[in-house]
């Protein structure tokens, strides 16, 4: 007889990796893709949201089910996190309403983290301003991997398991309902978003910011806007991804997971078009387990199988960008309707 | 068609197959998991960055054709290999790539040297019930009964004693400590100084510093004035330095000491022996000083010598000190597989602890205590030596056992 976790879970490993990653692609495209608004610093929010996520809902837990003061989630983490799980295990509305509450928070956080660094948006060139967005979630990931009150420093720390309360056999199909609902309910949004009238406006100003402001368009407050937004969405991304984890390790949100490989989504899947960010971004998440996969079968390779799934993305990469530079799925010119 | 056309549409074939592969492995795959005990059982192997990872694969490759070698004269059906994968030093690579070896049908993975990968993993191990057998986790933090994640390195707690032990019988009354502000140094610090003050050994002054300092300048003046405050205090000779760092801090930091000759009596510990980057860079002072380090020491016998032997014979150079545990970890995987009769991720971690406490590899004795670590280490104490004009060395010069808290010092 079948087993249903064996099924279950590698399904839901994907499908909820995938999830995390189309949210950062996602925002991404809303920036780059619609906007023009280059970003290589995508992991600022996304630390954003971890940081929310390791620091809210574990300390109201402790304060719920009246975790004796004297043990620190930081410190005592390990002994905190198993008092934790047996209290959420049997308690599904509180563990829901912790993890909402921290959805909304990190969306906040992070928007109010869009807003401030709209301010350079406004200001900077598109050069300086990618390499300043990319300081500056440098300098965020340094301060977290550093700073351990915020959420462990370099080690980091476990997460309680807030959706323990489906059992052992069923805590996949909770991460796989909890997060990929919440990608799915964020790319229709964002979807409905960019073809309204706002969204033909952001790409107005992808073209030609100058036509845009010479037709009356206030183009700084609409790019502070995205930003927010899609600052809003990275955070999710980090509450998920953490929660996904069931651990906050800061440093794990590097330039080339949490920047370049969303960039690498987004160019391959088509700028500018959300149905081209998530074909992108399924394709590559999904070419690259098929290659982990496949690793014992190439050991006739005159080099480390280890290496060949960057060798065989950079060559796809350089074939996307050679000969078919717009993506798989390229943005569809729009017409303009009549009155 | 235009060539554009078909380019397009060749990169879309592939697109689809990778997706279409990946789901058809998902039908497939459990067709590679080894239900009972014959034919080839993967040993998965994860290393958090590819140049210490070579060389943990040292220990692990030769472990594996001594445990293939064993099982063929024995007419075992069965043979073990290595599938092995990279994180590329990210957490995030880490889980993704745990989660598709277990997807493979994979149930024991050593490796997994950094702590903060172990930690971003654990959910993944415990969840899935597939086991973690680390070869160089050893932070203090991540010390849990009753998971799936065991470790083989000394934790951090355990080297205390023997930082203590030989402090006393040098006649040390005041330790300075430095550590790198993160939670492996932090963590190291701390537990030495409470073992230090618990024996009467006054710790007057400890600097935390960044991990990515790379100008020791300011510190080490910092050093000197509480070296030389305690010194007033104490005397020469009865003042240490104990430098909880990795080598390339140690060796940035000595750098800057061998300018501070006022700190050249300062005898100083530090975490690690065999600090190659120390010696390169400021061998003289760490001489002059008599730098001392620990090691979780392999047993004097003739099977570290034909491992030993054939390292330096292979690739040049003398194995790595995590090698040990590394070895030792194919060796355990391997006997708890063949234990728990089943290559299944739940019967493997009930069996593996009984294993381990029988089992005495190249890391000595492996035994694990309640929350599946080392229990017990016996510690190599090497100091930095002039061998002959200009050269130094690390030596050995004694060993510390921490399960009968015994020192012996090795006779010049």
């Amino acid at each position: 007889m079948v087993n249903i976790a064996d099924i279950l879970i590698p399904i839901s490993t994907f499908v909820t990796f995938f999830a995390v990653y189309l949210l950062v692609s996602l925002a991404l495209n809303l920036q780059q893709g619609y906007t023009g608004i280059p970003n290589l610093g995508l992991f600022l929010s996304i630390i954003v949201g971890a940081v929310v996520t390791a620091v809210l809902p574990s300390r109201l837990a402790m304060v719920i089910y009246s975790v004796p003061p004297e043990l620190n989630f930081i410190e005592d983490n390990a002994q905190v996190v198993a008092l934790l799980n047996v209290h959420l295990a049997s308690d599904p509305f509180t563990s829901i309403g912790l993890l909402l509450l921290t959805i909304v928070v990190a969306a906040g956080a992070g928007m109010v983290t869009g807003y401030l660094t709209s301010f350079f948006v406004r200001r900077l060139d598109e050069t300086y301003l990618a390499v300043f967005l990319l300081a500056l979630a440098e300098a965020a990931r340094t301060i977290g991997t550093y700073y351990r009150p915020l959420a462990g420093g370099n080690f980091g720390i476990s997460m309680p398991n807030f959706v323990g309360w489906f059992g052992a056999d069923y805590y996949y199909l909770g991460l796989f309902i909890l997060i990929s609902s919440v990608s799915v309910l964020i790319f229709f949004l964002t979807e409905r978003l960019c073809h309204s009238p706002f969204g033909r406006l952001l790409r107005s100003i992808r073209e030609d910011e100058l036509t845009a402001k010479t037709v009356g368009k206030d183009t700084n407050r609409v790019k502070m806007i995205v930003m927010a937004l899609s600052s809003g969405i990275l955070a999710v991304a980090g509450v998920l991804n953490t929660t996904r984890q069931a651990a906050a390790v800061i440093p794990t949100y590097d330039r080339i997971d949490f920047t370049f490989w969303p960039w690498l989504m987004v160019i391959v899947g088509g700028s500018g078009n959300n149905l081209g960010t998530l074909v992108g971004t399924i394709s590559l998440i999904s070419l690259r387990r098929v290659l982990i996969y496949m690793k014992p079968s190439l050991s006739f390779l005159p080099f480390s199988p280890i290496w060949f799934e960057h060798i065989l993305l950079g060559i796809i990469l350089l074939l996307v960008m050679f000969r078919r530079p717009e993506g798989l799925i390229p943005e569809k010119p729009r017409k303009l309707q009549g009155p | 068609m235009n060539t554009n056309m078909l380019y397009g549409g060749f990169l879309i074939l592939i697109l689809v197959a990778g997706i279409g592969g990946f789901f058809a492995g998902q039908y497939f795959a459990p067709v590679e998991t080894v239900p009972t005990l014959e034919g080839t059982i993967p040993i998965g192997v994860i290393y958090a960055e590819p140049v210490e990872g070579e060389l943990y694969a040292q220990g692990e490759k030769y472990a594996l054709d001594e445990v293939n070698a064993w099982l063929e004269d024995a007419g075992i059906p069965v043979q073990f290999e290595r599938w092995v994968e990279q994180a590329e030093t990210s957490a995030t690579k880490c889980v993704e790539r745990a989660e598709a070896l277990i997807e493979r049908g994979v149930q024991i993975i050593v490796g997994m040297e950094w702590s903060s990968h172990v930690k971003a993993t654990k959910s993944v191990f415990d969840n899935q019930k597939v086991v973690c057998l680390s070869s160089g986790s050893q932070s203090a933090d991540m010390a849990i009964a009753d998971d799936y994640i065991f470790r083989l390195p000394a934790p951090v707690p355990l080297y205390s004693p023997s930082h203590l032990a030989v402090a006393q019988d040098m006649g040390i009354e005041a330790a300075i400590m430095i550590y790198t502000d993160e939670p492996f140094g932090a963590s190291g610090a701390e537990g030495i100084t409470e073992a230090y003050e618990d024996a009467g050994i006054v710790v007057p002054y400890s600097l935390g510093v960044a991990p990515d300092t790379t100008d020791f300048t300011p510190e080490v003046g910092a050093i000197e004035v509480a070296y030389l405050d305690a010194v007033d205090t104490y005397g020469v000779g009865k003042v240490i330095l104990d430098i909880i760092a990795p080598d390339t801090i140690l060796s940035d930091m000595f750098a800057v000491i061998t300018t501070y000759p006022e700190l050249h009596t300062a005898p100083t510990f530090v975490f690690d022996a065999y600090a190659t980057a120390l010696l390169d860079k400021a061998a003289e002072t760490a001489a002059t000083m008599n730098v001392t380090g620990f090691w979780l020491k392999p047993p004097d016998d003739d099977r570290t010598q034909a491992y030993y032997d054939y390292i330096v014979a292979t690739y040049g150079d003398e194995p790595y000190a995590f090698s040990y545990t590394a070895y030792d970890s194919i060796w355990i995987a391997a006997l708890s597989v063949l234990a728990a009769g089943e290559y299944d991720g739940e019967k493997i971690k009930a069996v593996l602890p009984e294993v381990t406490s029988h089992y005495y590899g190249l890391s000595g004795w492996t035994k694990l205590n309640d929350a599946g670590d080392r229990a017990f280490a016996i510690f190599g104490i090497s100091q930095v030596i002039e061998t002959s004009p200009g050269d130094y060395e690390w030596e050995d010069i004694g060993i510390y056992d921490a399960s009968t808290d015994t020192l012996t010092w090795t006779p010049p």
